[in-house]
């Protein structure tokens, strides 16, 4: 089942059909995944929560009134879901757990790769001692490249708050991975 | 790009790296159901109907003994409001302070709260309207201090925040959050789970035990009630409300009995709690501590939430187990159900699904499903609220009127 995006575009007076948001949906897939996976530090969580909305987005086409801001609503909509996991299920609070997962990093990696995870399992960590809105607005610039802008669309903050927290979250992670002498 | 960036990116390419399409499971057009996610112990009454009498009688007895419970304002309208109150004050996931104009949806204010241009970064919010409607409290636990803030504000006529100040009473940290402004504004009841630093040293906290915290907003003490003495399970305190006369203090406390510890370190019924008793504390004036009491025998398999209104009477939300719907109800405080004031959609995810009240109890909002259903019960119907957060943050995470 899959709802039409509503409201006018250019493709639409165009006569070039919009694909519908849940076409768009599974097109993203995979990206939508990983974002969530990098938030909230579990893959299988990452993959209910983009499940949860998928479903909820199929309940509710009327969501979307601007399909130029299809994609963006759907990262926010993840973005959103993640936040709700770690704030209602406390995964959040729990460093200490947080630290020790390695996002299915070294699993079958040859030697030489073993230290590079170690390495970047370090930089997971310390992104994941990040405040929330710092660890979203660097994971949404670093693995998807988004630019201010987006991610402030994205987030629903202002592009000045984007690049302060983005300032603050590297200044953070270079404090705590000793890179900042 | 710096070596912070370099090592950043490279990190999380890895991460996606391991994340391949082909090893996706596919999206399914059915909502998939949610048991795996939701095992929750559903079990019979494991108190004998003795108690359960003693609990009713006694219930009784406190509304007899203690001016303003039982009593309450007049109230004969639940369910049946037509004109709710002007302004709807919500908190979105950015921290900020959303008031709606209830009859045209539209934003009259939007403020972020005071340390949102810290960085802070809070982990759970509530939010709570005295009975005038003008006069509100938030509270936020910050992630980073493990305490709770809290800010007051009032409404002028046109939705307007002003006074919009913060406390500098030392709250500990809670999450699970709820609120409740007392009468007179002075006090503020607060719910929920408590932090907890095993390791002051690392920095880091932990959900702990549950917390009944009554906060004296002029002169900063703070009464606790630590939940029941009980084992083999966990508890969760929530939903406060205040008697008429601001001495009394219903709430609810579910209890996850035989409770697991999943792989990610949580509680299989972190939020849909199996059993739920209504309990009144009395709050003295001046220092003295709490006097606590259970009132109702217990309250339907899957209560998530009540909410008392005036009389008193509850407004029960929880979820049928056979039906998997939501479900609405009045009861006695005593447990006895009144009658059905709305069921939701099947397959409801009461994990997301809140209910809230205005200040005067008079009016029981709904939002369901993150906003997907905002309304407020009147006779038997949802009457549906035209607000939604800004674009993309439709789900508001605290309310009131």
């Amino acid at each position: 089942m899959t709802s039409p995006v509503r409201g006018g575009s250019d493709a639409a007076a165009s006569g070039i059909a919009e694909p519908s948001l849940a076409e768009l949906f599974r097109q993203h897939h995979g990206e939508l995944v990983r974002l969530a996976t990098m938030l909230v530090r579990s893959r299988e969580t990452a993959e209910d929560l983009v499940q949860d909305v998928f479903a909820a987005i199929q309940r509710r086409a009327e969501a979307l009134a601007r399909p130029e801001e299809a994609l963006s609503y759907l990262r926010s909509a993840v973005v959103n879901r993640c936040r709700s996991a770690l704030r209602r299920q406390a995964v959040a609070r729990r460093f200490h757990d947080l630290r020790d997962t390695d996002y299915g990093l070294a699993q079958g990696s040859p030697e030489a790769e073993l230290v590079r995870d170690e390495e970047r399992r370090a930089v997971l960590a310390a992104l994941a001692a990040l405040p929330t809105r710092r660890r979203e607005v660097l994971v949404l610039r670093f693995y998807l490249g988004l630019s201010e802008a987006e991610i402030a669309r994205t987030l629903g903050i202002s592009a000045g708050t984007v690049k302060s927290s983005a300032a603050r979250g590297l200044t953070a992670l270079a404090r705590i991975l000793g890179e900042d002498s | 790009m710096t070596r912070t960036e370099y090592r950043l990116t490279d990190a999380l390419a890895a991460v996606a790296s391991r994340i391949p399409e082909d090893s996706l499971h596919p999206l399914v057009a059915e909502r998939p159901s949610r048991a795996s996610g939701r095992r929750w112990a559903w079990h019979t009454r494991w108190l004998p109907s003795a108690l359960a009498a003693a609990a009713v009688l006694l219930v009784i007895a406190l509304a007899v003994a203690i001016p303003g419970v039982g009593a309450g304002r007049p109230f004969t309208d639940s369910g049946t409001g037509s004109s709710p109150p002007p302004f709807y004050v919500s908190v979105d996931w950015n921290d900020q302070i959303l008031v709606h104009s209830t009859s045209t949806g539209h934003i009259t204010a939007i403020t972020p709260t005071p340390s949102w241009h810290d960085g802070g970064d809070f982990a759970d919010t509530a939010v709570s309207a005295d009975p005038s409607g003008r006069m509100f409290a938030v509270a936020m636990n910050d992630w980073d201090g493990s305490r709770t803030r809290i800010f007051t504000f009032s409404l002028t006529s046109s939705g307007q925040i002003s006074g919009l100040a913060t406390s500098t009473i030392r709250v500990p940290g809670l999450t699970s959050l709820s609120a409740a402004l007392s009468p007179d504004g002075n006090e503020l009841a607060l719910a929920g789970i408590a932090d907890t630093q095993p390791s002051a040293a690392a920095g880091t906290t932990e959900p702990g035990p549950p917390r009944l915290l009554v906060v004296n907003l002029r002169t900063g003490h703070i009464d606790t009630w630590a939940g029941p003495a009980r084992s083999g399970g966990d508890d969760l305190i929530q939903d406060p409300t205040w008697s008429a006369n601001g001495r009394a203090l219903y709430f609810l406390v579910t209890h996850c009995r035989g409770g697991r510890i999943d792989g990610a370190n949580n509680s299989v019924c972190p939020y849909n709690w199996p059993a739920g008793q209504e309990w009144i504390a009395v709050v003295p004036p001046g220092t003295d501590s709490l006097t606590v009491h259970r009132a109702s025998a217990e309250l339907p398999s899957g209560t998530s939430q009540a909410v008392v209104v005036p009389g008193p009477n509850l407004i029960v939300l929880s979820v049928a187990r056979s039906a998997r719907s939501m479900t609405i109800g009045e009861y006695t405080v005593g447990g006895k159900m009144i009658r059905t004031l709305y069921t939701g959609m099947p397959d409801a995810d009461l994990e997301s699904a809140h209910l809230s009240g205005d200040g005067s109890g008079r009016y029981v909002i709904l939002n369901e499903d993150r906003s997907t259903v905002l309304g407020w019960i009147s006779n038997g119907k949802l009457r549906k609220l035209s607000i939604r957060g800004p674009f993309g943050f439709d789900e508001l995470l605290s309310n009131a009127w």
